[in-house]
């Protein structure tokens, strides 16, 4: 009813890997940095190694389970759909950034309608300033009126 | 008891917490009807403006309200879109959808909606007369119940939340090693900071759920094109006729309590019911042959199973402390930094938030049918809005929530790297809330073994000895042995049925 993915990917196995590696990183710099403890009184390195341990096992029983088997290759972007995600990721990053220097009300506005230009693919800019206006307002209304969160806001006042 | 909920009553009906009640609700059909957007995702997305609630009782009810509201909504896209909502919705989606193209959506709807209430409801009432019983056994389980109790319910969560356990552990694992950096607050050691200011807090658990949750489903949902195929903008009836409700009344009661009992184990919940319920009709039925053919049972069984489960799940959270699936880990969070611990204690320490939203659930659940019921045709309008706009407009929540943390950039480029990891290990079939729960769990876990053992004298044989304790860490060993029991036997048939 359910279908199942019993198969694994080349991707998956990478991952394996790369978690093996983080399991390992994590017990060396808990055997190395932090104080262990004994049973009776455990210390700080005592549940970081075992988070570290656990990882490190598990991943290598992932790894282990797979190796002889014949696996798929599913890339895990096709063709170019990578690309949207990252432009909204850096996007977004850019907002975070744009808050103090030109206060939030116009970094909403130049998210949102850059978003619409570059993301949403809308030609014609002035479009995208007529989405961006309605959602700048809301925002303003729901998070400074309504909610009243604390945000610093612009050189501008606002 | 009685005063207690009479007491709870008067806070419920207070203007604000109707209010909020309302808003909840409506906010949580809202996403539940919205494709992608989860409950545990929108609850993250408001957690930084909950923060600011002078009232626990106000934020708990707002909460509350969109993680059961959502379970009314998810069952609007599954049959009309056969995209479900959410999770917990999948299993509605085979033979609601059915039922929509036969032109009987309007009954889908409306069985959902009234089962949704029964259960919700049949939830609310068990909430009230198992919590303070519950509340009493749990004020004698000491640092090793506890301790045995949230490992249970983290396992339970890792195997019961489907894909596979062994990299549900992982991330289980890796939920343990986030709540590690920082300073140890026991020792006061440095743990993973690398000398870096900003990592001596550790991480905040609202930016990583922001991003795991919130910016990877965003993530995830770019790189798509299209929406679904709508099947028709008329609803029809939204009456049940007799037979119809003849078929589901039987099916709603079963679903009420496969959810009731579904949703108090820790780590079940909402989907597991739903499938179970759905498993469950199928034997029962007179007709199991039109099961994926629009069968009415096939919806109101799993829809009444979610709500009730999801009414449930409050248990645990408010008698033990401890909460068993995300959404509720989440609440669980927003009430610590409340200054509220839920407990034993709750009941009384904080009566007013106990029963307040106990009754504000009753309430609720009835909101909700209104909400459901003859106002669906909103909802399905909500469904046009097209992403281009819904998108950033979550983005834009999640920055300014991450962001008003401490008016500091640096949380906003914290969830955005959680974001970017979380949508990467989705793609790679990791699911993310165990992550999540052993997160925001590892450092009472961390502190319940750690008093356990000063009290055995480092000896581990005190999580055995315990009679209650004991008990769990039996269970334990069985669900682990149990798993790869049955694991090796599905490969052995899948084996054998190869060769036949």
């Amino acid at each position: 009813m359910i279908k199942q993915e019993t198969e694994t990917t080349k991707q998956e196995m990478i991952a394996g890997i790369v978690f093996l590696i983080f399991g390992l990183v994590i017990i060396f710099y808990s055997l190395t940095k932090l104080h262990f403890g004994s049973l009776a009184k455990p210390g700080s390195g005592f549940f970081p190694l075992i988070s570290g341990g656990g990882i490190a096992l598990l991943s290598l029983v992932w790894i282990l389970g797979n190796v002889l088997k014949k696996l798929k290759d599913e890339p895990l972007w096709e063709k170019m759909s990578w690309q949207k995600p990252l432009l909204a990721a850096a996007l977004s990053v850019v907002y975070g950034l744009l808050m103090k220097p030109i206060g939030y009300v116009l970094a909403t506005l130049v998210f949102m309608t850059v978003w619409q230009v570059i993301i949403a693919r809308e030609k014609k800019w002035w479009k995208g300033l007529l989405v961006a206006i309605p959602a700048t307002i809301g925002v303003y209304l729901i998070f400074i009126v309504l909610l009243r969160v604390p945000i610093d806001r612009g050189p501008w006042g606002f | 008891m009685l005063e207690g909920i009479i007491s709870g009553f008067a806070v419920a009906f207070t203007m604000q917490n109707l209010l909020f009640a309302l808003l909840g609700c409506v906010l949580g059909t809202a996403v539940g009807v919205l494709p992608g957007l989860g409950p545990a995702a929108t609850i993250s997305l408001l957690l930084p403006v909950v923060y600011g609630f002078t009232d626990p009782a106000t934020s708990i009810i707002f909460l509350a309200g969109i993680y059961y509201g959502a379970m009314y909504g998810g069952s609007t896209t599954s049959i009309l879109l056969n995209i479900p909502g959410e999770a917990a919705s999948v299993v509605t989606a085979i033979d609601g959808h059915e039922m929509a193209k036969k032109g009987r959506a309007g009954a889908a709807l409306s069985v959902a909606a009234i089962g949704s209430f029964i259960a919700g409801t049949v939830g609310v009432i068990g909430l009230t007369f198992l919590a303070p019983p519950l509340s009493a056994i749990a004020l004698k389980f000491g640092p090793p119940e506890y301790f045995s109790l949230m490992l249970l319910g983290l396992l339970l969560a890792v195997f019961l939340t489907g894909g596979s356990p062994l990299k549900g552990s992982i991330m289980l694992l890796c939920g343990v090693f986030l709540a590690n950096v920082g300073i140890d607050p026991i020792t006061g050691a440095e743990r993973f900071t690398f000398g870096q200011i900003w990592l001596q807090d550790g991480f905040d658990f609202v930016t990583i759920a922001m991003g795991m949750f919130g910016i990877s489903e965003i993530l995830l949902t770019l790189e798509e094109k299209g929406g679904g195929t709508f099947v028709t903008d008329k609803i029809g009836r939204l009456f049940l006729t007799m037979q119809e409700w003849k078929d589901s009344r039987m099916a709603i009661v079963r679903g009420s309590l496969i959810g009731f009992f579904a949703g108090i184990i820790p780590g079940g919940g909402a989907v597991v019911a739903s499938l179970a319920s759905y498993s469950v009709e199928k034997k029962f039925s007179k007709h199991p042959e039109e099961f994926g053919h629009g069968s009415i049972a096939a919806v109101a069984g799993p829809e009444s199973a979610n709500n009730g489960a999801s009414s449930s799940s409050f248990i645990p959270l408010l008698t033990l402390g401890i909460p068993c699936n995300a959404s509720v880990a989440m609440i669980f969070a927003a009430l610590m930094v409340q200054g509220i611990t839920p407990g034993p204690f709750l009941i009384t320490d904080h009566p007013t938030v106990f029963w307040g939203v106990i009754a504000s659930m009753y309430i609720g659940n009835i909101m909700l049918l209104v909400l459901n019921l003859p106002m669906v045709g909103i909802w399905v309008k909500l469904l046009k809005v097209p992403f281009t706009i819904l998108g950033p407009i979550i983005i834009l929540f999640t920055v300014i929530g991450a962001y008003s943390l401490n008016n500091d950039v640096t949380n906003v480029f914290i969830m955005m790297f959680f974001g970017v990891v979380g949508y990467i290990l989705r793609k790679l079939k990791f699911e993310t809330s165990p992550l999540l729960m052993a997160f925001i769990l590892t450092p009472l876990i961390e502190n319940a073994m750690r008093q356990s053992l000063l009290m055995s004298k480092g000896s581990f044989l005190i999580f055995m000895n315990r009679p209650i304790s004991g008990t769990m860490m039996s269970i334990f060993v069985l669900v682990i042995v149990y798993s790869f029991f049955s694991s090796f036997l599905k490969k052995r048939k899948a084996r054998l049925n190869k060769q036949i």
